[in-house]
């Protein structure tokens, strides 16, 4: 826990990282506990698979026969599906392979989006807020991709793409360079999928405690637990700090909508570029 | 060198560089933050489960998908584009027919033309023949009006100029007759005539 301004102990990422509870209206004092070794991710992590799986078997049964689609939720999954097909999986992978990784493609992407939509509902969390999450889909990432590649080219070709051919006439410096040039290849990739988990974590992470702090304002001038000095007998100022709280609360969280689709866009698109260059190396 | 030569360097390097990164953020080593209170406390590191947790949940997904989704999803995707190749056959098959009755009508129809083209030159070959035949006939038929009615005319002429004639000739022989005071005779009358008729011709044919 963190002390703010002096004042009383706050956690700007209380409400953001995992807990053994939900908190609703904490202040009223709804809250569910959970038993262990549940936690909120782990519930929201199952509820976000439930949801996917659904969502995809009941719009498969209805794809079965071949019928064009009808109605906006069968439209809304089927161009999610055609989405990760035509915008991530044909571009990243290649025509050629794009089919064969569509199923986890795009579970990939609509499981991060699910996750990712959770935290913008009051009370709920986001999952994909937590390394440990991003981090085991960026393994499953990183296995597929060398995988891929190693199915692709053999072991030994696939290792020997990491190696870049350098042309100098010095012997000492042609090794020395390759094997510095390789140690750096292969570094990356592992780095790739670090960053994947990385980028994913940290934008979830701080968009939801950016949220927080800026609704905070209004306790830091209205609660007398967490008052600034400068809001001291000012009590004026609640209305101005939460009305502008507000305001800044939408239109950071229109933004965080966004992001929540962006990410989960990048971190599958990239998975599938990775795949692609790794099944298909530059030469 | 061998590229499993190069791998094992690069491997080695790798391991190198990453023992030094772990190190440096080992809290353990002096060199990073606390894991507990404070500092990187978001990370929760203790929560190390919920990868293990995440790579269940995410693996039950793909065989529940792989299982009871994505067949389902490609047989219904090969259906619609086997449709959809199906309806384009047709209306690419159509479109060849509308095309070929359209070619079959624009024959037609430029036949039609040329009949029609020839049923009114031949119209106006037979109008103008028969134009020229009427013309003919009207042409024979007042000719021959004219010729009648020169020979009536002629006729008239003859006949009034003959009753002229007689007249004349009475008037004469009246005058004569008194001249002379004596009566001529029927057969001296008629002599008389006679004369002066073929005088009188005479005298008009001159």
């Amino acid at each position: 826990m963190t002390t703010l301004f002096g004042k009383a102990s706050i956690d700007p990422f209380e409400h953001v990282v995992d807990s053994d509870h939900i908190a609703i209206f904490e202040s009223i004092g709804w809250v569910i506990h959970l038993p262990p070794p549940l936690s909120k991710f782990i519930v929201f992590l199952f509820l976000a698979a439930v949801i996917v799986g659904a969502a995809l078997i009941w719009v498969a049964g209805k794809m079965r026969n071949g019928d064009p689609p009808r109605g906006r939720l069968w439209n809304a999954i089927e161009s999610l599906i055609f989405f990760v097909r035509d915008k991530i999986a044909r571009p990243g992978v290649g025509e050629h392979d794009a089919d064969k990784y569509l199923p986890l493609l795009t579970a990939l992407f609509l499981f991060i989006f699910v996750c990712n939509l959770f935290g913008m509902f009051p009370f709920l969390p986001s999952p994909t807020a937590s390394i440990y999450v991003t981090g085991a889909l960026a393994l499953v990432a990183f296995t597929v991709i060398h995988v891929g590649g190693v199915m692709e080219n053999g072991l030994g070709g696939y290792l020997k793409t990491f190696i870049p051919h350098i042309d100098l006439p010095s012997p000492v410096a042609k090794y020395t360079l390759t094997i510095g040039m390789a140690a750096l290849e292969y570094l990356t990739a592992f780095i790739r999928s670090i960053i994947l988990a990385v980028r994913l974590f940290a934008n979830m992470l701080a968009g939801h405690t950016v949220l927080f702090i800026i609704l905070f304002f209004i306790k830091l001038v209205a609660d007398p637990a967490y008052q600034i000095d400068v809001a001291k007998g000012q009590g004026w100022m609640y209305w101005p700090v939460s009305v502008f709280s507000v305001l800044m609360v939408v239109v950071l969280s229109l933004l965080e909508l966004f992001i929540a689709g962006l990410q989960a866009f990048v971190f599958t698109f990239l998975t599938a570029v990775f795949i692609g260059l790794a099944k298909h190396p530059p030469h | 060198m061998r590229p499993m030569t190069l791998f094992a360097f690069a491997a080695a390097a790798v391991l190198v560089l990453s023992g030094v990164a772990g190190a440096a953020g080992d809290p353990a080593h002096g060199g990073g933050h606390g894991e507990g209170e404070g500092g990187l406390s978001f990370l929760q590191i203790k929560r190390w489960d919920l990868g293990i947790f995440t790579l269940i949940v995410f693996g039950l997904l793909l065989l529940v998908l792989h299982r009871f989704a994505w067949p389902k999803i490609t047989e219904g995707l090969a259906k619609r584009e086997a449709v959809i190749l199906g309806a384009r056959e047709e209306a690419l098959k159509a479109r060849q027919d509308v095309e070929e009755v359209r070619a079959k009508l624009q024959k037609e129809y430029a036949d039609a033309q040329d009949k029609i083209r020839a049923l009114l030159d031949e119209a106006r070959r037979d109008a103008s023949a028969l134009r020229a035949s009427e013309k003919e006939a009207g042409a024979r038929d007042a000719a021959a009006e004219r010729e009648r009615a020169k020979r009536e005319i002629e006729a008239a002429r003859d006949a009034a100029l003959e009753d002229i004639y007689e007249q004349a000739v009475d008037l004469a022989t009246t005058l004569s007759a008194k001249t002379l005071a004596r009566k001529i005779t029927a057969d001296d009358h008629r002599a008389l005539l006679a004369e002066s008729l073929a005088e009188l011709k005479q005298t008009a044919k001159s």
